[in-house]
Protein backbone atom coordinates (compact mmCIF):
# COMPACT_ATOMS: atom_id res chain seq x y z
CA UNK A 1 0.00 0.00 0.00
CA UNK A 2 2.36 2.40 0.84
CA UNK A 3 4.70 2.08 -2.66
CA UNK A 4 0.78 2.86 -4.19
CA UNK A 5 0.32 5.87 -1.98
CA UNK A 6 3.76 7.05 -2.89
CA UNK A 7 3.11 6.53 -6.68
CA UNK A 8 0.12 7.86 -6.28
CA UNK A 9 0.60 10.86 -4.31
CA UNK A 10 4.18 12.23 -4.57
CA UNK A 11 5.19 11.37 -7.91
CA UNK A 12 2.21 13.10 -9.32
CA UNK A 13 3.60 16.05 -7.04
CA UNK A 14 6.85 15.79 -8.12
CA UNK A 15 5.72 15.86 -11.95
CA UNK A 16 3.74 18.96 -11.26
CA UNK A 17 6.26 20.78 -9.96
CA UNK A 18 8.67 19.84 -12.26
CA UNK A 19 6.28 21.01 -15.70
CA UNK A 20 5.84 23.97 -13.51
CA UNK A 21 9.53 24.96 -13.16
CA UNK A 22 10.20 27.44 -15.07
CA UNK A 23 9.34 29.62 -11.98
CA UNK A 24 8.69 27.31 -9.34
CA UNK A 25 6.99 28.92 -7.03
CA UNK A 26 4.49 32.72 -7.98
CA UNK A 27 3.69 34.05 -4.75
CA UNK A 28 1.84 36.92 -6.34
CA UNK A 29 0.87 38.79 -10.22
CA UNK A 30 1.58 41.87 -8.38
CA UNK A 31 5.42 40.99 -7.89
CA UNK A 32 8.13 43.50 -8.71
CA UNK A 33 11.13 41.58 -8.07
CA UNK A 34 12.95 41.42 -11.88
CA UNK A 35 15.79 38.83 -12.05
CA UNK A 36 19.03 39.80 -12.30
CA UNK A 37 19.40 38.89 -16.15
CA UNK A 38 16.73 41.23 -17.45
CA UNK A 39 18.07 44.75 -15.59
CA UNK A 40 19.70 47.15 -17.67
CA UNK A 41 18.03 46.18 -21.04
CA UNK A 42 18.29 49.33 -22.49
CA UNK A 43 21.84 50.37 -21.26
CA UNK A 44 22.98 46.71 -22.81
CA UNK A 45 20.52 47.49 -26.25
CA UNK A 46 22.50 50.87 -26.56
CA UNK A 47 26.09 49.33 -25.95
CA UNK A 48 25.22 47.07 -28.85
CA UNK A 49 23.20 49.84 -30.56
CA UNK A 50 26.66 52.40 -30.45
CA UNK A 51 28.66 49.47 -31.66
CA UNK A 52 26.70 49.66 -35.04
CA UNK A 53 26.86 53.31 -35.07
CA UNK A 54 28.00 54.26 -38.31
CA UNK A 55 28.36 58.02 -38.34
CA UNK A 56 29.98 58.30 -41.63
CA UNK A 57 26.69 57.02 -43.10
CA UNK A 58 24.00 59.13 -41.82
CA UNK A 59 21.22 57.04 -43.63
CA UNK A 60 18.82 54.60 -41.09
CA UNK A 61 15.92 53.43 -40.74
CA UNK A 62 14.30 52.28 -37.22
CA UNK A 63 11.44 50.16 -36.85
CA UNK A 64 8.25 51.24 -34.56
CA UNK A 65 6.23 48.76 -32.76
CA UNK A 66 3.36 50.15 -30.57
CA UNK A 67 0.50 48.86 -27.95
CA UNK A 68 1.50 45.43 -28.21
CA UNK A 69 -0.04 44.47 -25.20
CA UNK A 70 -0.83 41.16 -24.90
CA UNK A 71 -0.47 40.48 -28.64
CA UNK A 72 2.78 37.69 -28.45
CA UNK A 73 1.77 36.02 -31.43
CA UNK A 74 1.37 39.68 -33.77
CA UNK A 75 4.62 40.96 -32.05
CA UNK A 76 6.67 38.08 -32.70
CA UNK A 77 5.33 38.17 -36.46
CA UNK A 78 6.93 41.99 -36.20
CA UNK A 79 9.90 40.98 -34.85
CA UNK A 80 10.25 37.99 -37.12
CA UNK A 81 9.33 40.75 -40.25
CA UNK A 82 12.03 42.73 -38.88
CA UNK A 83 14.32 40.19 -38.51
CA UNK A 84 14.49 39.28 -42.27
CA UNK A 85 14.75 42.40 -43.09
CA UNK A 86 18.36 44.11 -43.39
CA UNK A 87 18.30 47.63 -43.62
CA UNK A 88 16.59 48.02 -39.99
CA UNK A 89 19.16 49.53 -37.18
CA UNK A 90 17.05 49.12 -34.27
CA UNK A 91 13.70 49.19 -32.73
CA UNK A 92 11.88 51.25 -30.89
CA UNK A 93 8.80 50.51 -28.36
CA UNK A 94 7.07 53.74 -28.28
CA UNK A 95 4.97 51.94 -24.86
CA UNK A 96 1.85 50.29 -23.85
CA UNK A 97 4.32 46.95 -24.02
CA UNK A 98 1.77 45.27 -20.93
CA UNK A 99 -1.66 44.94 -20.55
CA UNK A 100 -1.51 45.46 -17.13
CA UNK A 101 2.10 46.33 -15.80
CA UNK A 102 1.92 42.54 -14.09
CA UNK A 103 5.84 40.78 -14.41
CA UNK A 104 4.79 37.98 -16.06
CA UNK A 105 3.68 40.00 -18.77
CA UNK A 106 7.29 41.92 -18.96
CA UNK A 107 8.85 38.38 -19.14
CA UNK A 108 6.45 37.48 -21.70
CA UNK A 109 7.28 40.82 -23.78
CA UNK A 110 11.03 40.24 -22.82
CA UNK A 111 11.16 36.47 -24.28
CA UNK A 112 9.72 37.75 -27.65
CA UNK A 113 11.85 40.79 -27.93
CA UNK A 114 15.00 38.15 -27.48
CA UNK A 115 14.29 37.03 -30.60
CA UNK A 116 14.93 40.55 -32.36
CA UNK A 117 18.15 40.48 -34.09
CA UNK A 118 18.67 44.26 -33.67
CA UNK A 119 18.55 46.36 -30.05
CA UNK A 120 15.45 47.24 -29.44
CA UNK A 121 14.70 50.47 -27.01
CA UNK A 122 11.51 51.37 -25.11
CA UNK A 123 9.50 54.47 -23.58
CA UNK A 124 7.00 53.70 -21.30
CA UNK A 125 3.17 53.31 -21.56
CA UNK A 126 -0.08 54.04 -19.14
CA UNK A 127 -0.34 50.16 -19.37
CA UNK A 128 2.72 49.82 -18.05
CA UNK A 129 2.34 52.06 -14.88
CA UNK A 130 -0.73 50.06 -13.79
CA UNK A 131 0.09 48.06 -10.50
CA UNK A 132 3.58 47.59 -9.79
CA UNK A 133 4.76 48.23 -13.17
CA UNK A 134 6.52 51.41 -13.10
CA UNK A 135 8.76 49.99 -10.33
CA UNK A 136 9.09 46.71 -13.28
CA UNK A 137 10.20 48.54 -15.77
CA UNK A 138 12.88 50.72 -14.17
CA UNK A 139 14.02 47.33 -12.75
CA UNK A 140 14.92 46.26 -16.44
CA UNK A 141 14.97 48.94 -18.51
CA UNK A 142 16.20 51.86 -16.72
CA UNK A 143 14.76 55.70 -16.25
CA UNK A 144 11.65 56.56 -17.57
CA UNK A 145 13.37 59.35 -19.46
CA UNK A 146 16.41 58.92 -21.17
CA UNK A 147 18.14 60.01 -24.57
CA UNK A 148 20.71 59.00 -27.29
CA UNK A 149 22.17 59.40 -30.02
CA UNK A 150 22.27 57.28 -33.26
CA UNK A 151 24.56 58.56 -36.64
CA UNK A 152 24.26 61.91 -35.72
CA UNK A 153 20.57 62.19 -34.66
CA UNK A 154 19.23 62.47 -31.34
CA UNK A 155 16.67 60.86 -29.72
CA UNK A 156 14.88 61.47 -26.67
CA UNK A 157 12.66 59.01 -24.95
CA UNK A 158 9.97 61.07 -23.21
CA UNK A 159 7.79 59.88 -19.98
CA UNK A 160 4.43 61.63 -20.36
CA UNK A 161 2.07 59.54 -18.48
CA UNK A 162 -0.41 61.06 -15.56
CA UNK A 163 -2.63 59.07 -14.97
CA UNK A 164 -1.66 55.91 -13.81
CA UNK A 165 1.61 57.44 -12.61
CA UNK A 166 0.13 60.90 -10.93
CA UNK A 167 2.92 62.95 -11.40
CA UNK A 168 3.46 66.04 -13.69
CA UNK A 169 5.35 65.00 -17.33
CA UNK A 170 8.58 66.51 -16.70
CA UNK A 171 8.84 69.56 -19.31
CA UNK A 172 11.64 70.58 -17.46
CA UNK A 173 13.94 67.59 -18.07
CA UNK A 174 12.89 67.56 -21.75
CA UNK A 175 13.21 71.37 -22.45
CA UNK A 176 16.85 70.29 -21.10
CA UNK A 177 17.44 66.74 -22.97
CA UNK A 178 16.26 69.46 -25.88
CA UNK A 179 18.83 71.72 -25.61
CA UNK A 180 21.96 70.04 -24.24
CA UNK A 181 24.66 69.08 -25.90
CA UNK A 182 25.90 65.22 -26.22
CA UNK A 183 27.88 64.17 -23.33
CA UNK A 184 29.27 61.82 -25.80
CA UNK A 185 30.03 64.05 -28.63
CA UNK A 186 29.87 67.65 -27.13
CA UNK A 187 27.54 68.51 -29.98
CA UNK A 188 24.31 70.28 -30.17
CA UNK A 189 24.08 70.71 -33.89
CA UNK A 190 22.21 67.00 -34.59
CA UNK A 191 21.14 66.48 -38.00
CA UNK A 192 17.80 65.93 -36.11
CA UNK A 193 16.19 65.31 -33.04
CA UNK A 194 13.34 63.10 -32.23
CA UNK A 195 11.13 62.87 -29.57
CA UNK A 196 9.14 59.64 -28.57
CA UNK A 197 6.13 59.67 -25.57
CA UNK A 198 3.43 56.85 -25.61
CA UNK A 199 0.14 59.60 -25.36
CA UNK A 200 0.37 61.99 -28.11
CA UNK A 201 0.25 65.72 -26.96
CA UNK A 202 -3.45 66.18 -28.47
CA UNK A 203 -4.99 63.45 -26.74
CA UNK A 204 -7.49 64.77 -23.75
CA UNK A 205 -4.83 63.90 -20.91
CA UNK A 206 -2.48 65.96 -22.14
CA UNK A 207 -4.48 68.85 -24.04
CA UNK A 208 -3.66 71.28 -21.12
CA UNK A 209 -0.31 71.02 -21.80
CA UNK A 210 -0.53 70.21 -25.78
CA UNK A 211 0.74 73.97 -27.27
CA UNK A 212 3.38 73.66 -24.69
CA UNK A 213 5.24 70.76 -25.99
CA UNK A 214 4.66 72.12 -29.62
CA UNK A 215 6.33 74.69 -28.74
CA UNK A 216 9.29 72.99 -27.50
CA UNK A 217 9.43 71.47 -30.45
CA UNK A 218 9.20 73.88 -32.44
CA UNK A 219 11.66 76.01 -30.38
CA UNK A 220 14.30 73.05 -30.78
CA UNK A 221 13.98 72.10 -34.11
CA UNK A 222 11.92 68.85 -34.28
CA UNK A 223 10.87 67.52 -37.00
CA UNK A 224 9.39 64.55 -35.92
CA UNK A 225 7.18 63.64 -32.54
CA UNK A 226 6.44 59.62 -32.27
CA UNK A 227 3.81 58.13 -29.72
CA UNK A 228 1.57 55.39 -29.27
CA UNK A 229 -1.87 55.08 -27.93
CA UNK A 230 -4.19 55.28 -30.29
CA UNK A 231 -3.15 51.35 -31.88
CA UNK A 232 -3.74 53.19 -35.21
CA UNK A 233 -0.76 54.52 -38.07
CA UNK A 234 -1.37 58.21 -38.16
CA UNK A 235 0.90 60.67 -39.09
CA UNK A 236 0.19 64.46 -39.64
CA UNK A 237 1.90 67.78 -39.48
CA UNK A 238 -1.96 68.60 -37.51
CA UNK A 239 -0.90 72.07 -36.03
CA UNK A 240 1.11 73.13 -39.80
CA UNK A 241 4.27 74.31 -38.03
CA UNK A 242 6.21 71.93 -39.94
CA UNK A 243 6.29 69.39 -36.72
CA UNK A 244 4.96 66.02 -38.04
CA UNK A 245 3.14 63.96 -35.10
CA UNK A 246 2.58 60.45 -35.51
CA UNK A 247 1.43 57.38 -33.84
CA UNK A 248 2.75 54.57 -34.23
CA UNK A 249 0.19 51.67 -35.22
CA UNK A 250 -0.10 47.83 -32.82
CA UNK A 251 0.71 44.84 -34.23
CA UNK A 252 -2.34 43.61 -33.63
CA UNK A 253 -3.52 45.37 -36.89
CA UNK A 254 -0.78 43.26 -38.61
CA UNK A 255 1.31 46.76 -39.14
CA UNK A 256 4.43 48.32 -38.15
CA UNK A 257 6.18 51.99 -38.66
CA UNK A 258 9.59 52.22 -40.41
CA UNK A 259 11.28 55.80 -39.80
CA UNK A 260 13.76 56.19 -42.28
CA UNK A 261 16.68 58.91 -41.67
CA UNK A 262 18.90 60.74 -44.05
CA UNK A 263 20.96 63.93 -43.06
CA UNK A 264 18.69 66.22 -44.26
CA UNK A 265 14.90 64.35 -44.29
CA UNK A 266 12.66 62.02 -42.11
CA UNK A 267 9.99 59.76 -42.98
CA UNK A 268 7.81 57.75 -42.07
CA UNK A 269 5.92 54.73 -43.50
CA UNK A 270 3.66 51.81 -42.89
CA UNK A 271 4.59 48.10 -42.97
CA UNK A 272 2.20 45.28 -42.99
CA UNK A 273 3.39 42.10 -42.87
CA UNK B 1 16.27 24.29 -7.60
CA UNK B 2 14.90 21.65 -8.69
CA UNK B 3 16.46 19.35 -6.89
CA UNK B 4 16.02 21.08 -3.78
CA UNK B 5 11.95 21.40 -4.44
CA UNK B 6 12.64 17.39 -4.86
CA UNK B 7 14.00 17.08 -1.55
CA UNK B 8 11.54 18.93 0.43
CA UNK B 9 8.67 17.27 -1.33
CA UNK B 10 10.29 13.95 -0.25
CA UNK B 11 11.03 15.07 3.09
CA UNK B 12 7.58 16.25 3.86
CA UNK B 13 6.33 12.79 2.24
CA UNK B 14 7.93 10.51 4.50
CA UNK B 15 7.87 12.62 7.48
CA UNK B 16 5.03 11.89 10.10
CA UNK B 17 2.11 13.53 7.99
CA UNK B 18 3.40 11.71 5.22
CA UNK B 19 2.03 8.30 3.62
CA UNK B 20 4.92 6.17 4.54
CA UNK B 21 4.35 7.11 8.51
CA UNK B 22 3.57 3.86 10.45
CA UNK B 23 0.53 3.62 12.36
CA UNK B 24 0.62 4.42 15.86
CA UNK B 25 -1.75 3.21 18.25
CA UNK B 26 -3.96 5.74 19.10
CA UNK B 27 -4.32 6.03 15.37
CA UNK B 28 -8.44 6.14 14.54
CA UNK B 29 -9.41 4.18 12.27
CA UNK B 30 -10.30 6.00 9.28
CA UNK B 31 -11.64 9.87 10.12
CA UNK B 32 -12.72 10.03 7.21
CA UNK B 33 -16.65 9.12 8.69
CA UNK B 34 -15.70 11.97 11.21
CA UNK B 35 -14.76 14.88 8.25
CA UNK B 36 -16.64 13.94 5.20
CA UNK B 37 -20.18 13.57 7.01
CA UNK B 38 -20.08 17.00 9.47
CA UNK B 39 -19.69 20.23 8.25
CA UNK B 40 -16.22 21.41 9.41
CA UNK B 41 -13.90 24.20 10.10
CA UNK B 42 -10.36 23.99 9.44
CA UNK B 43 -7.42 25.98 9.36
CA UNK B 44 -5.38 26.57 5.94
CA UNK B 45 -2.14 27.54 5.75
CA UNK B 46 -0.41 28.07 2.21
CA UNK B 47 3.00 29.15 0.72
CA UNK B 48 3.14 30.48 -2.90
CA UNK B 49 -0.17 30.14 -5.10
CA UNK B 50 -0.52 33.91 -6.50
CA UNK B 51 -2.26 34.22 -2.98
CA UNK B 52 0.49 35.57 -0.92
CA UNK B 53 3.79 34.30 0.02
CA UNK B 54 2.28 32.72 3.12
CA UNK B 55 -1.55 32.81 3.65
CA UNK B 56 -3.69 32.16 5.97
CA UNK B 57 -7.40 32.28 7.24
CA UNK B 58 -10.45 30.07 8.23
CA UNK B 59 -12.21 28.03 6.39
CA UNK B 60 -14.97 25.42 6.00
CA UNK B 61 -16.01 22.15 4.86
CA UNK B 62 -19.19 21.75 3.63
CA UNK B 63 -21.36 19.07 4.12
CA UNK B 64 -21.17 15.44 2.18
CA UNK B 65 -17.41 16.75 1.59
CA UNK B 66 -17.80 18.24 -2.05
CA UNK B 67 -16.80 21.39 -1.72
CA UNK B 68 -14.85 23.95 0.62
CA UNK B 69 -14.61 27.40 0.97
CA UNK B 70 -11.96 29.69 2.80
CA UNK B 71 -10.79 33.57 3.42
CA UNK B 72 -7.56 34.01 3.41
CA UNK B 73 -4.90 36.84 4.28
CA UNK B 74 -1.69 36.75 2.28
CA UNK B 75 1.42 38.39 2.16
CA UNK B 76 4.83 38.89 0.62
CA UNK B 77 7.27 40.59 2.05
CA UNK B 78 9.23 43.23 -0.08
CA UNK B 79 12.16 40.80 0.46
CA UNK B 80 10.48 38.20 -1.72
CA UNK B 81 8.30 40.32 -4.23
CA UNK B 82 10.31 43.55 -4.30
CA UNK B 83 7.05 45.36 -2.55
CA UNK B 84 4.98 44.38 -0.14
CA UNK B 85 1.77 42.78 -1.00
CA UNK B 86 -1.34 41.89 0.85
CA UNK B 87 -4.18 40.28 -0.57
CA UNK B 88 -7.37 38.48 0.86
CA UNK B 89 -8.62 35.83 -1.27
CA UNK B 90 -11.33 33.85 -1.22
CA UNK B 91 -10.48 29.87 -2.22
CA UNK B 92 -13.39 27.60 -3.66
CA UNK B 93 -12.33 24.05 -4.10
CA UNK B 94 -14.23 21.14 -5.50
CA UNK B 95 -13.32 17.60 -4.47
CA UNK B 96 -13.50 15.58 -7.92
CA UNK B 97 -12.31 12.33 -6.40
CA UNK B 98 -11.56 10.35 -3.31
CA UNK B 99 -9.32 7.24 -3.09
CA UNK B 100 -9.20 6.00 -0.03
CA UNK B 101 -5.13 4.58 0.47
CA UNK B 102 -5.57 3.40 4.08
CA UNK B 103 -7.50 3.62 7.67
CA UNK B 104 -5.74 6.92 8.05
CA UNK B 105 -5.58 8.19 4.56
CA UNK B 106 -7.56 9.41 1.79
CA UNK B 107 -5.85 11.31 -1.30
CA UNK B 108 -8.71 13.81 -2.90
CA UNK B 109 -7.74 15.55 -5.93
CA UNK B 110 -9.53 18.83 -6.36
CA UNK B 111 -9.62 21.92 -8.66
CA UNK B 112 -10.12 25.45 -6.72
CA UNK B 113 -10.72 28.94 -7.60
CA UNK B 114 -9.88 31.84 -6.01
CA UNK B 115 -10.92 35.24 -6.26
CA UNK B 116 -8.03 37.45 -4.90
CA UNK B 117 -8.02 40.99 -4.26
CA UNK B 118 -4.68 43.49 -3.82
CA UNK B 119 -5.54 45.60 -0.97
CA UNK B 120 -3.40 48.47 -0.20
CA UNK B 121 -1.35 48.18 -3.44
CA UNK B 122 -1.03 50.26 -6.42
CA UNK B 123 -3.93 48.15 -8.60
CA UNK B 124 -7.16 49.83 -8.35
CA UNK B 125 -10.54 48.17 -7.79
CA UNK B 126 -12.76 51.15 -8.91
CA UNK B 127 -11.33 53.71 -11.39
CA UNK B 128 -9.44 56.33 -9.98
CA UNK B 129 -10.80 59.76 -10.29
CA UNK B 130 -8.19 61.07 -12.19
CA UNK B 131 -9.17 59.07 -15.36
CA UNK B 132 -12.58 59.13 -18.12
CA UNK B 133 -15.08 56.59 -17.22
CA UNK B 134 -14.37 53.66 -19.02
CA UNK B 135 -11.01 53.95 -19.66
CA UNK B 136 -10.27 50.61 -18.22
CA UNK B 137 -12.81 48.36 -18.17
CA UNK B 138 -11.67 45.52 -15.88
CA UNK B 139 -10.71 46.10 -12.06
CA UNK B 140 -6.59 45.60 -11.80
CA UNK B 141 -6.68 44.83 -8.35
CA UNK B 142 -8.76 41.17 -8.72
CA UNK B 143 -7.86 38.15 -10.04
CA UNK B 144 -9.28 34.75 -10.37
CA UNK B 145 -6.25 32.28 -9.32
CA UNK B 146 -7.76 28.78 -10.95
CA UNK B 147 -5.85 26.04 -9.18
CA UNK B 148 -5.53 21.92 -9.55
CA UNK B 149 -4.05 19.90 -6.83
CA UNK B 150 -3.87 16.73 -5.04
CA UNK B 151 -4.46 16.50 -1.21
CA UNK B 152 -3.60 13.40 1.49
CA UNK B 153 -6.31 13.75 3.95
CA UNK B 154 -4.96 11.76 6.91
CA UNK B 155 -6.69 11.09 10.64
CA UNK B 156 -4.33 12.57 13.45
CA UNK B 157 -4.19 10.28 16.75
CA UNK B 158 -7.03 10.42 19.22
CA UNK B 159 -5.12 11.52 21.85
CA UNK B 160 -4.38 15.04 19.62
CA UNK B 161 -6.52 18.05 19.33
CA UNK B 162 -6.89 17.98 15.57
CA UNK B 163 -9.02 15.74 14.16
CA UNK B 164 -6.95 15.23 10.74
CA UNK B 165 -5.14 17.53 8.32
CA UNK B 166 -5.01 17.74 4.92
CA UNK B 167 -1.30 18.08 2.84
CA UNK B 168 -1.55 19.50 -0.56
CA UNK B 169 0.24 20.75 -3.40
CA UNK B 170 -1.06 22.04 -6.64
CA UNK B 171 -1.01 24.24 -9.71
CA UNK B 172 -2.15 27.75 -10.02
CA UNK B 173 -2.14 30.19 -12.72
CA UNK B 174 -3.64 33.34 -13.31
CA UNK B 175 -6.86 34.77 -15.12
CA UNK B 176 -5.41 36.68 -17.72
CA UNK B 177 -2.43 34.43 -17.77
CA UNK B 178 -5.01 31.49 -19.10
CA UNK B 179 -6.23 34.41 -21.93
CA UNK B 180 -2.89 34.90 -23.02
CA UNK B 181 -2.04 31.16 -23.45
CA UNK B 182 -5.12 31.08 -25.20
CA UNK B 183 -4.43 33.24 -28.12
CA UNK B 184 -0.75 33.01 -28.35
CA UNK B 185 1.79 30.17 -29.25
CA UNK B 186 4.30 32.70 -27.66
CA UNK B 187 3.18 31.59 -24.26
CA UNK B 188 3.91 28.37 -23.11
CA UNK B 189 2.34 26.73 -20.63
CA UNK B 190 5.33 26.73 -17.82
CA UNK B 191 5.64 30.59 -18.53
CA UNK B 192 1.67 30.80 -17.02
CA UNK B 193 2.20 28.10 -14.60
CA UNK B 194 3.63 27.59 -10.61
CA UNK B 195 3.29 25.43 -7.85
CA UNK B 196 1.94 26.21 -4.06
CA UNK B 197 1.67 23.68 -1.01
CA UNK B 198 -0.05 23.97 2.07
CA UNK B 199 -1.93 22.22 4.90
CA UNK B 200 -5.03 22.34 6.74
CA UNK B 201 -5.98 22.06 10.19
CA UNK B 202 -9.34 20.21 11.15
CA UNK B 203 -9.31 21.08 14.89
CA UNK B 204 -11.17 19.89 17.86
CA UNK B 205 -12.26 16.48 18.38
Amino acid sequence: MCGISFRLFVLPLITLLTFSCDRPFSYSPFEANVPEEWRNTTQKNLERLHASDTSSNPDFKVALISDNHYHYNDLADAVAHINGRDDISFVMLPGDITENGLQTEYELLYKVMRKCRVPYLTVIGNHDYLSNGGSIYSQIFGPFNYTFTFNDVKFIAFDNVIWEDPKEADYTWLESALSNTSEETGRSDYNHKIVISHIPPMDRQLIAKRDYFDSLMAAHGVKFSIHGHKHEYWSSPFLNNGITYTTVGSPSKRSYAVLTVTSDSLHMSKVDF
Amino acid sequence: MKGLLLLILLTIATSGFGINASDSSGVPKFVESQLKLRPQLFVPIQFAGNIGWFSTGIGYSAKRDLYQLSFVYGYVPEQVAGIDIHTVTARNIFHLYRLPLNEQSVLIPYAAAGVSLEVGGRSFFTLPDNMSPGYYGFPKSLHLIPAIGCKLRRATPRRSNLKGVELFAEVTTVDVYIWYKTISREVRMPDILSASAGIHFFPGR
